[in-house]
């Protein structure tokens, strides 16, 4: 065996390493995507799961729902929710109410959902 | 660079005992391999990472396409109730809500019977009173009763302590908004009625020796306090009040022409006897009438008392009819049934109407906007336009007011118990709806709904749901 066949040569060398870096940088990033992703899908799902109850609440118990901002902590996460009313007169005895409630979580984006009411005029909700 | 050094001798060039240049090529291969498996893990990764963001989407985009088809199958119902719409003027129009739409699609209309509640199964000796808008359901146990109480409007039970109460006690219901659910009227060990709140509580009464017997008690509430009215077969004879005040005669008639909040009468001894309050003289106060096994007593706000009998026949159907202008009866003997009404002058006799004189009517009638309801052969209503007649529902109906507004009837079918609202407001249009919500493209959310809409009296327009 000659001296210039006992290792590998320089460019192989830097060749190679840099393959291996490309592909752990990849997969560094894919991972820390994966548990970014899951971070931020497991905050939306308990975001969706707060707005849907403060929904389930508003229609169950109409009136119950009052507008503003405010924080709750579930898992140990702390969610923003925040509920708009907004009213309007459609004539008779009636209005079309809308509540929109929005619940922000420490990642993920915020999660939106909005249901209209039939209210009755002069009483709390329909 | 990646030049290997090439054996003229060799024919497969995979097969390089002596070659390193072979080898690095092997080993390069072997680290692009690796690589490419390493870059297809990331990429299946990320494409996990992609499918959870997605289905996340989707899910909220499910959620509000849930809520935009909520909010528009009450916004449905409002139209066809509360803005007196038609169905048909709302076929295929939309409803837009949190960036979704609706679109309303009108499948098919029909006539609807009276909403009704199946309240379940229960004992046999249990006995269901109306009681302030609900029904207390009792049943014996031992020398106690067992005490539910059902709210049809939301559906739900509610247990009250068991009450001791001696056999041959007798219940009366309250009516809607007395605060009070029933009176408790018994003789052993001594007179005395029991008051029985909302929250369970009991008030007990001493009640003076309770003769003369009678034979029908109405619970209700005179001048704000809980109070019973014993009747016999002429009248109103005792008027017991919770703070244990006796008023009897004049007095008792009185305070029986006062008595708010009413409940269905409930009757006890021998013999039939009923009590209804109307406004037989039409003079917009109500009156009271007591129907005995051969005669009709009719005492009215103004103080007259009308009576009438009808030899060899006895009363076999009663109640306020204002297509008959005024309370009328039913009497029934050898030959036949004869219809009499009160008038200025007394009770006439009268050519009933065909709703009257169609089916054959036991005991008190109702009569609303539209109908008549009332017991012929288990609950039945008949139009008072047409005459012809619906059964609702086997069983023996009892009337009391349960939800506010018109009579409800109770019925026990065998041990099952269920409520009828409003019968005498008869049939309803009920109109089947598909309601399609885009939630992807490609992906619709359908929902059905059926809303029963029925007419009041008054002419209002409203919703009302049974089921069990």
């Amino acid at each position: 065996m000659t001296d210039s066949r006992a290792g590998y040569s320089l460019i192989e060398t830097v060749l190679a390493s840099a393959i291996l870096i490309v592909v752990t940088g990849a997969l560094a990033m894919s991972v820390k995507a994966f548990s970014d992703g899951q971070e931020s899908v497991s905050c939306r799902a308990s975001a969706l799961v707060i707005a849907a109850d403060e929904m389930a609440d508003a229609e169950s118990w109409p009136g119950s729902v009052a507008p503003g901002s405010r924080t709750v902590e579930v898992d140990g996460r702390e969610y923003s929710i925040d509920t708009r009313l907004i009213s309007e007169d459609t004539g008779g005895s009636f209005n079309d109410l809308t509540v929109t409630v929005t619940v922000t979580g420490p990642s993920g984006g915020p999660v939106t959902l909005e249901r209209r009411f039939v209210e009755s005029k002069g009483a709390e909700w329909r | 660079m990646l030049g290997m050094n090439m054996n003229p001798d060799m024919k497969d060039p995979f097969i390089r005992p002596d070659g390193d240049a072979g080898r690095r090529g092997a080993m390069l291969v072997l680290a692009s391999a690796a690589a490419a498996v390493v870059m297809l893990s990331a990429l299946l990764l990320l494409g996990y990472v992609g499918r959870m963001r997605s289905g996340q989407t989707a899910r909220e985009r499910a959620a509000q396409a849930g809520l935009t088809s909520a909010g528009a199958g009450e916004w449905l119902a409002w139209s066809l109730s509360g803005r007196g719409l038609q169905p048909r003027d709302l076929d295929g129009t939309s409803f837009e809500s949190g960036g979704f739409s609706t679109r309303m699609d009108l499948l098919s209309t029909a006539p609807v019977p009276p909403a009704s509640v199946t309240i379940g199964e229960f004992p046999a000796g249990t006995a269901a009173v109306a009681s302030d808008g609900s029904i207390s359901l009792l049943t014996p146990s031992g020398d106690s009763l067992e005490v539910k109480v059902f709210d049809p409007s939301g559906r739900w039970f509610d247990q009250l302590p068991s009450l001791r109460v001696p056999e041959g006690s007798v219940i009366a219901g309250t009516g809607s908004g007395s605060g009070y659910l029933f009176a408790v009227i018994t003789a052993d060990p001594e007179p005395s009625v029991l008051f029985t709140a909302r929250d369970g509580s009991v008030t007990r009464c001493e009640a003076p020796a309770l003769e003369p017997a009678w034979t029908a008690a109405e619970a209700g509430l005179l001048d704000g306090m809980p109070a019973v009215v014993l009747y016999r077969s002429e009248g109103p004879v005792i008027a017991i009040l919770r703070n244990g005040s006796l008023l009897q005669g004049g007095s008792a008639v009185e305070a029986a022409l006062g008595l708010d909040c009413a409940g269905t009468p409930v009757h006890a001894g021998e013999g039939p006897a009923s009590i209804v309050r109307c406004d037989a003289d039409m003079d917009g106060a109500d009156d009271l009438a007591a129907v005995s096994p051969s005669r009709i007593t009719c005492f009215t706000a103004s103080g007259t008392v009308f009576s009438d009998s009808v030899p060899g026949a006895s009363p076999a159907a009663w109640g306020f009819s204002r297509v008959s202008s005024g309370f009328v009866v039913c009497w029934e003997g050898a030959s036949g049934r004869t219809w009499r009404r009160l008038g200025w002058s007394g009770f006439q006799s009268i050519d009933p109407v065909a709703a009257l004189s169609g089916p054959s009517w036991t005991g008190l009638l109702h009569e609303g906007c539209n109908c008549v309801a009332g017991d012929a052969g288990g609950l039945r209503i008949a139009s008072c336009a047409s005459g012809e007649s619906m059964l609702l529902a086997g069983g023996r109906p009892v009337f009391a007011d349960i939800d506010g507004g018109p009579p409800d009837a109770i019925i026990w079918n065998g041990g099952s118990l269920s409520v009828v609202l409003d019968p005498v407001e008869g049939e309803g249009t009920g109109s089947l709806w598909r309601l399609s919500t885009m939630e992807e493209p490609g992906s619709t959310r359908i929902d059905t709904l059926f809303i029963p809409v029925y007419m009041d009296g008054s002419g209002a327009l409203s919703v009302r749901t049974g089921g069990a």
